[in-house]
């Protein structure tokens, strides 16, 4: 699955600075990289999945990522690991078994009820992750196209399209 | 009417009174510990399977064995299969995804980390775990993913930095096989798959290549490779199919190549293509292309267009409740999915290029007990669907036990209860006498029906 899993350090073996280094790096950006992946999946045990994957492969590349550009690497990361997700859907499903938690989704309530998020589910995943890269991250078109694995111009189409969906009448998303 | 930032921010708002995901860096080091262990544990696994094949081999010179606790000669068809048990099971080591076996010249073919694993079809009883045969040293490194192995004419391919031709009788030395032909390596392939067809192979990487399937040097260049770049999608650089004069590569998009496109290396472009997002797994079948995806399965016409135009779909049918989330398997006019949530049903849908209807699908999760069925790596034979789901399944592939005229019910005909527990199965291969499939926590698990 993406990158190939092979864990290139372990963690005994990482200086302790750069143990720092990625600990505030984590904890800037696990919040938003949680909201973006639940906006994307409409699922926070995916999301969790997604970002538990995303920031195991951050880590293990982390001695040569911390001087470059290590959001732009999460976020990409993520992104693949979701497109890879026809298995990971069926891992957070083990998961949440395995676990024993509860088959409900939080995000469900909320979305039931939150005419933003009602709105959001009436794109394509694949606008929607155009749009929550572009908008919301505020990565650029290029840098979105990268992590979506996608061109540039296919990401400002998906986005246009977005805003076409949206700018219809509410009834149209309705119904 | 709605402004799409004005959406976002509002949806992110409301995103922000869920709870705060759990993980925490401490979850991070103890995965990171855990898989490496994984990895160790693997290496150490098959490390040990080649000690015990030393082992095995000679107490058989001594004592004669007779193997075969596989019985030849019953067939497995719709009747028998609910007689179907595990007859012996071996260790071939932990894998993100394990990989499917193949079955050819009376071995049982499994890409492992450490090669290209050959097993007796025959082997010791299920208490002792079976040695292989031989190992054919293919992979670069020992990481995977790995792809699955594909037989044709006498010859596996497997493929991780490189593509690795092994004969399927090969005259091992030592319990090692050497590939009879390998391509130059490219580490930019350690995501990629093979297939076969006709007189071809296809390595579907970072581009497309199309190697002859046979080689008289130790070292083959492709005769062809397509002009575009596939995206890593599903983890992968793409997955292709090929069939009727044609090959499909999915990417960003799917683009579709005449199977013959040139010698020497040539670039080749793509027939047509579509504009439509893709990333799921082509399978090429009467005539047309199938590709299924989170929301869509399609059917493209083989030959749509030309000269790299857009092609539109035939058909395209949408999951409802869910979402798709296996590939398609087509036999016999008929193709199967699978899709999660809500129903977790898997139905059939009768091929054809102006419609598709579905014809029948899984029991509903709350009947009798019925597990969800969700993701599931599934092949067709010999008139069954097998799929290794949560457990591993036998369905009728024309569902004789249909009740209802359009949505029929089908319950599976066998499962294996002892399967499963939270494992990913590779797709099943399924032989006249035996089913093999492989496990994500290391296992082959060869089942046949007991002696008469």
């Amino acid at each position: 699955m993406g990158d190939g899993g092979v864990l290139a350090v372990e963690p005994a073996a990482v200086p302790a600075d750069t143990t720092t280094d990625f600990e505030a790096f984590f904890e800037a950006e696990r919040g938003r990289l949680f909201r973006a992946l639940v906006l994307v999946t409409r699922n926070t045990h995916e999301a969790e999945e997604l970002l538990q994957e995303a920031f195991l492969k951050v880590w293990e590349r982390w001695s040569r990522l911390r001087d470059q550009d290590p959001v732009g690497y999460l976020f990409r990361v993520a992104m693949n690991a979701h497109r890879s997700g026809l298995r990971r859907a069926m891992r957070a499903v083990r998961h949440r078994a395995a676990s024993g938690a509860s088959p409900t989704d939080p995000f469900d309530a909320v979305a039931e009820r939150d005419e933003a998020l009602r709105l959001m589910a009436s794109l394509t995943p694949r606008q929607r992750s155009a749009v929550v890269l572009t908008e919301l991250v505020g990565l650029s078109f290029d840098d979105a196209g990268r992590a979506l694995g996608i061109r540039p111009g296919t990401v400002r189409v998906l986005v246009s399209q977005a805003r076409a969906t949206l700018s219809k009448p509410m009834e149209d998303h309705d119904g | 009417m709605a402004e799409l930032h004005d959406v976002i921010e509002r949806a992110d708002r409301a995103v922000r009174t869920l709870p705060s995901p759990s993980l925490s860096v401490d979850d991070l080091h103890r995965e990171a510990g855990r898989r490496t262990r994984r990895r160790r544990l693997a290496t150490a696994t098959v490390a040990l399977a080649f000690a015990a094949a030393g082992i095995w081999l000679a107490v058989s010179a001594l004592r004669g064995v007779q193997h075969g606790s596989i019985p030849a000669g019953r067939t497995i068809d719709p009747i028998t299969v609910q007689h179907l048990r595990l007859r012996w099971t071996t260790p071939v080591g932990t894998v993100d995804q394990p990989t499917r076996p193949v079955v050819a010249g009376g071995l049982v073919f499994v890409n492992t980390t450490n090669g290209l694993s050959a097993y007796p079809i025959r082997c010791a009883g299920s208490s002792t775990p079976c040695p292989p045969s031989w190992v054919a040293p293919t992979a670069a490194d020992g990481s995977g993913p790995l792809s699955d192995p594909v037989v044709s004419n006498g010859t596996v391919f497997v493929v991780s930095d490189r593509l690795a031709a092994v004969p399927v009788a090969c005259h091992a030395v030592a319990g090692v096989c050497r590939p009879s032909w390998t391509s130059p390596g490219r580490t930019s392939w350690r995501h990629a798959s093979v297939i076969t067809a006709g007189n071809t192979v296809y390595v579907s990487a970072d581009r497309l290549y199309a190697f002859p399937a046979t080689c008289a040097k130790r070292t083959c260049g492709p005769k062809w490779v397509s002009t575009m770049k596939a995206c890593r999608c599903a983890g992968s650089f793409g997955v292709a199919a090929a069939g009727d004069g044609t090959v499909a590569v999915s990417g960003e998009d799917l683009d579709a190549f005449p199977a013959n496109c040139g010698t020497g290396g040539a670039a080749c472009r793509p027939m047509w293509r579509t504009d439509s997002s893709s990333g799921g797994v082509p399978v090429i079948a009467d005539g047309a292309v199938f590709v299924s995806t989170f929301d869509r399965l399609s059917a493209f016409p083989v030959g749509c267009a030309t000269a790299g135009a857009v092609c539109d779909p035939a058909w395209t049918v949408r999951p409802s409740p869910g979402s798709f989330v296996s590939a398609p398997v087509v036999w016999q006019g008929v193709v199967y999915v699978s899709a999660d949530r809500g129903y977790g049903y898997s139905y059939g849908c009768v091929t054809g290029h102006g419609a598709c209807r579905q014809v029948w699908r899984s029991p509903e999760p709350t009947s009798g007990g019925f597990a969800r069925l969700g993701w599931w790596h599934a092949s067709v034979a010999d008139g069954m669907v097998w799929a290794g789901a949560d457990q591993l399944y036998a369905f009728p592939a024309r569902c004789a036990a249909a009740t209802d005229s359009d949505r029929r019910s089908c319950a599976p005909l066998w499962r294996d209860s002892q399967s499963g527990g939270g494992v990913e199965f590779s797709v099943p291969t399924a032989t006249s006498s035996a089913l093999y499939v492989t496990t994500s926590d290391g296992k082959l698990l060869a089942f046949g029906l007991p002696a008469r």
